[in-house]
């Protein structure tokens, strides 16, 4: 009745096996990777705020114009189209572009990251033992 | 409207659709839901079809017929709302649903328990989730119930409660014997038959108008008797101060509030990993785009063919919309029986699922994790979680059959406020801010619980107007029929303000935080 239970990860699983040079390196090597780490997540973080922003902003710009003019909405632009199908299509186009544009970009991050996460679960895993 | 042949015909298609849905439960076998040992039926699904499933849950049978009478005696107003679906489909796809597969097992409190591991933020969470999953079963039920009394000829309450029991009683049974895989199966059914049925009633709207969308919005606006208004904004709420905060606050409960319902996430839970959550998310987007468009050109049809002045006549609330069109475009009902058919099965996909997420969070945070602490066998929480499902499912009929007569509007309205002001800030600051503590949380979900009751109970919706429950009572005390204009920012509010005020919980939270996302990038548990 509940979903199956799965490790939790970011973004897919790392390699089972740890690395072979996983076992010869040192703390400060760990410290690295931490740093590295923390960079990519703030580009994650960057990522996500850019995109969701600008539909997020796009979207409560088009509520707040629409709620406070409905006067200025009604005008026609062509034809039948009003400024208010013609907003709502702009913001259609903007819904697509920020989906379309976070899913580049991310998976342009999971490439760069995947060795990096790597190295690092290959760190924890031998401090956890 | 219904004619002995096509109440026969729907009956019928009702019955070979519960007898598919029964037949996919069976299929599947909850038990397998949870067992990694033995080998299931059929194989696990793939992220586009974990991504239609989303998209089904998010889209109900209430929103369907609702939304669609909206687009038809409102226009830009009805279209706003189908811009509002698309958009909780994106805010779940950009900003909620990877973080909370990665940080999630089987329930939002699993989520959030990595860092608020106490046992009063669960049953907070889970008692808020049980509050809008009932709000939402009843208000699937009493409106198929009327719908289906309507359609095959049977007026007066004493069948549509007939019809509501019946019908509540096979959903829930449904439920309780099918697990989150064979509901998925549902979801997928009912979107790719209402992808079908709609498409087939555009086509024909778009023929009657040859094909010509100009002509197609013309009809609609000189027909519905609004002109140019019906090409704009402001027809459903009136002007002034009160219909602009209304709008506002339509505009932005209903995104969150569909984003963060129980068994919406319940969905994006179900989603093998974070990478295929993406995957899923992008055809979950697509095809709610794609079921929008179609809504809004068969509100548009049924303004144009029909006129508000008939469609107002079938249904106040112009609800009934989509029906009264397919009727008047094919005569001999055949179009009818398939709309109908399609809103039935989307009816019952949609309580299945609100069922089950009701159980999981009575079986699995309650029970399990509150009262065992976790230290209970699956086996025993699956038992627990089914016989969940029949009580709950038991108690929404029971409700369904006395709020028939009632004006759905305000279990809608109770449950969007609920939705985004309680279990949308809870959910977002949970994922994405550092700083949340467990006190911002249990403010937050109390906070807007008790604030969303209160602001319901002192509404036109409840006494003081014609279309309230008691319209021959007067208790109301403020003009909003929408409370989440007021609810949704001090949802936000209290959360931020539980969360600040012991500064220096707020700072080893943001510590947790941090540690938490360091290890879910490098895909190791953090403990």
């Amino acid at each position: 009745m509940t979903s199956p239970h799965h490790p939790q990860s970011w973004p897919e699983e790392p390699g089972d096996a740890a690395p072979s040079f996983a076992a010869a390196t040192l703390p400060s090597a760990t410290i690295r990777l931490e740093a590295e780490a923390a960079a990519f997540i703030t580009r994650y973080r960057r990522n996500r705020r850019r995109y969701a922003g600008g539909a997020l902003v796009g979207y409560l710009a088009f509520t707040v114009v629409a709620s406070t003019t409905p006067e200025l909405m009604r005008s026609r632009v062509a034809g039948h189209l009003s400024a208010a199908l013609l907003l709502m299509a702009m913001q259609i186009v903007t819904l697509l572009w920020a989906v379309a544009g976070q899913r580049l970009q991310a998976e342009r991050l999971d490439r760069e990251t995947a060795g990096v996460r790597e190295q690092l679960a290959a760190h924890r895993h031998q401090r956890q033992a | 409207m219904s004619t002995p042949g096509n109440q026969a015909m729907l009956v019928v298609g009702f019955l070979l659709f519960m007898a598919l849905c029964g037949f996919l439960c069976l299929l599947t076998d909850s038990d397998q839901d949870d067992s990694h040992l033995a080998q299931p039926l059929i194989r696990p699904l793939r992220p586009w079809q974990h991504g239609l499933a989303i998209s089904g849950t998010a889209m109900s049978s209430v929103s369907l017929l609702g939304i669609t009478g909206l687009v038809a005696l409102t226009g830009g107003d009805g279209m706003t709302l189908l811009l509002g679906m698309v958009l909780s489909m994106v805010l779940l796809a950009l900003v909620l649903a990877e973080p909370l597969r990665r940080a999630g097992h089987r329930t939002v409190s699993d989520a959030l328990a990595r860092r608020m591991p106490q046992r009063s933020v669960r049953v907070a969470l889970a008692l808020v989730t049980l509050l809008v999953c009932l709000c939402f079963l009843v208000l699937q039920l009493a409106t198929v119930g009327t719908m289906t009394a309507f359609l095959i000829g049977l007026p007066g309450d004493g069948p549509k409660t007939a019809c509501i029991v019946m019908i509540g009683v096979l959903m829930v049974s449904l439920a309780v014997t099918g697990g989150l895989r064979g509901t998925a199966l549902i979801q997928i059914v009912k979107v790719v038959i209402l992808l079908l049925t709609m498409g087939a009633v555009v086509a024909i709207i778009l023929h009657r108008a040859d094909w010509n969308p100009e002509r197609l919005l013309g009809g609609a606006a000189s027909r519905s008797g609004l002109g140019d208004a019906f090409l704009g904004f402001g027809v459903q709420y009136g002007p002034g101060a009160l219909g602009i905060a209304e709008r506002l606050g339509t505009a932005a409960g209903l995104p969150l509030a569909i984003a963060c319902l129980p068994q919406v996430t319940m969905r994006v839970l179900a989603v093998p990993s974070p990478r295929a959550t993406r995957s899923a998310m992008r055809w979950a987007v697509a095809q709610m785009l794609l079921i929008s468009a179609l809504l809004a050109v068969i509100g548009l049809g049924a303004a144009a063919v029909m006129g508000a002045n008939a469609l107002v006549t079938a249904d106040p609330t112009g609800s009934s919309s989509i029906l009264v069109l397919s009727h008047a475009l094919d005569p001999d009902g055949f179009l009818l029986s398939a709309v109908s058919c399609a809103v039935f099965l989307a009816a019952l996909a949609t309580i299945t699922d609100v069922t089950l997420a009701a159980a999981g969070a009575v079986g699995h945070d309650l029970y399990a994790q509150v009262m065992h602490g976790g230290e209970v066998s699956r086996a025993r929480v699956m038992t627990f979680a089914r016989w969940s499902a029949a009580v709950i499912g038991g108690l929404a009929v029971v409700l369904a059959a006395f709020a028939s007569s009632w004006p759905l509007l305000v279990l809608s309205a109770l449950g969007v406020a609920l939705s985004s002001s309680a279990l949308g800030p809870a959910l977002v600051y949970g994922l994405l801010w550092p700083r949340f503590t467990s006190q911002g949380a249990l403010w937050c979900l109390y906070g807007s619980t008790v604030l969303s009751l209160a602001l319901t109970a002192v509404s036109p919706l409840i006494s003081g107007s014609a279309s309230a429950v008691f319209p021959d009572l007067d208790f109301h005390l403020i003009p909003l029929t929408v409370p989440a204009v007021v609810t949704l920012p001090a949802g936000f509010a209290l959360g931020w303000l539980g969360s600040i005020l012991p500064r220096r919980k707020a700072a080893a939270a943001a510590q947790r935080f941090e540690e938490l996302t360091q290890a879910e990038f490098a895909g190791v548990d953090a403990d």
